[in-house]
């Protein structure tokens, strides 16, 4: 086996192993599945033509997926006004719902953190911030978030 | 109180697709290159940009704005940056659904005095509709179109946007996501005719 089929199957076993959760934690930040998908798809074959070049794939993909779905989202909000509604809420909708009721920063530190269980070390890394900053989003955030559940739950 | 954790699980209920296949599938060399920050690429980029920047300058004062091809007609300019008038005060619009927590807001004001933008109104309406194939508008819709300074604050108070050279269109439309009004705005970057943002104003 030479070494760019080692590096394509060692990014395939990668997207097996962590692909799904990567997915749903790129759909609970952007909360669309169009999104998600494209962002996901498009950073593993990024990581793909890089091959070996990778020194962490498994992070690499996480920080890219990200910001090619916040890209994608600034684009879409740029043009929101001239756009048909075309969004399909994710299930359930309520989570989604709530979600959304955060701002862009606030809602990845909450889904970095409590969904996909990084460190506020490594979701700076992600996000491409300071530690400091992820932990006043985060705590904002939560904060925001455990509220908005509540007034549901009552 | 529920645990977040449990509350954010609930997103597994959505069915991931197999996105191998179209991982492998996308021709990966003809990608946009990969978001990665890389110094010296980044330093080959900034002095092509430079290069490109001054070299349309220098076409554009050379030979004027040149032919328009495409796009609308708006009522309210001339093809010559020059008679774009300038905003009329300051306008203030909203740039986020309604519904949305704390709306990211703008501004719209005078530009600074002797402001050179590298493009004509014209220009750089034909740059956005390039850009945007699939959105159109009629030239009866544009209500004026004016240059100024535009700054785009968002919810969390951070600059999307700040005192950029821009041309607004002001539409009479309501044929979109239906915010509270049909006054809708959408600024192109004066110097690229990309679109900063569409937004309303309450």
């Amino acid at each position: 086996m030479n070494e760019t089929t080692a590096a394509v199957d060692d990014i395939e076993s990668l997207y097996r192993q962590d692909g799904d959760r990567l997915w749903w934690a790129v759909l609970a930040w952007a909360g669309d599945q169009e999104v998600a998908s494209d962002a996901v798809a498009e950073a593993y074959a990024q990581a793909l033509r890089r091959g070996t070049e990778l020194r962490d794939p498994g992070a690499w993909v996480w920080r890219v997926a990200f910001r090619i779905a916040a890209a994608e989202l600034q684009r879409r909000r740029r043009l929101f006004l001239l756009q048909k509604a075309a969004y399909e809420m994710p299930e359930p909708p309520e989570i989604f719902a709530a979600l959304s009721q955060l701002s862009d920063r606030q809602r990845a530190a909450v889904v970095l953190h409590h969904y996909a269980g990084y460190r506020l070390r490594e979701i700076a890394e992600i996000l491409g911030t300071q530690k400091a900053t992820v932990g006043v989003h985060l705590t904002r955030g939560r904060r925001r978030l455990r509220q908005i559940l509540e007034e549901e739950d009552a | 109180m529920r645990n977040l954790t449990d509350a954010l699980k609930q997103v597994e209920r959505n069915d991931p697709p197999d996105l191998w296949p179209l991982v492998q599938s996308r021709d990966v060399r003809a990608l946009a290159p990969s978001v990665e920050t890389h110094p010296r690429r980044w330093s080959t980029i900034l002095v092509a940009a430079v290069i490109s920047i001054l070299a349309l300058g220098f076409a554009w004062k050379a030979f004027g704005s040149g032919p328009v091809t495409a796009g609308a007609e708006p009522t309210a300019t001339t093809s010559s940056s020059d008679s774009t008038p300038s905003v009329d005060g300051t306008i203030h619009v909203q740039n986020g659904p309604e519904h949305s927590t704390g709306a990211d807001s703008g501004e719209f004001a005078p530009p600074p005095a002797g402001s050179q933008p590298a493009l004509s109104a014209h220009e750089a309406l034909d740059v956005f509709f390039q850009d945007n194939p699939g959105i159109q508008f009629n030239q009866s819709d544009i209500r004026s179109l004016s240059i100024g300074s535009y700054t785009s604050v968002q919810a969390d108070g951070s600059y999307l946007f700040q005192d950029r050279l821009a041309y607004g269109v002001e539409l009479h439309t309501c044929a979109t996501l239906a915010p509270p009004s049909c006054d809708l705005w959408i600024f192109l970057d004066a110097d690229t005719g990309h679109m900063l943002e569409s937004a309303w104003r309450p």
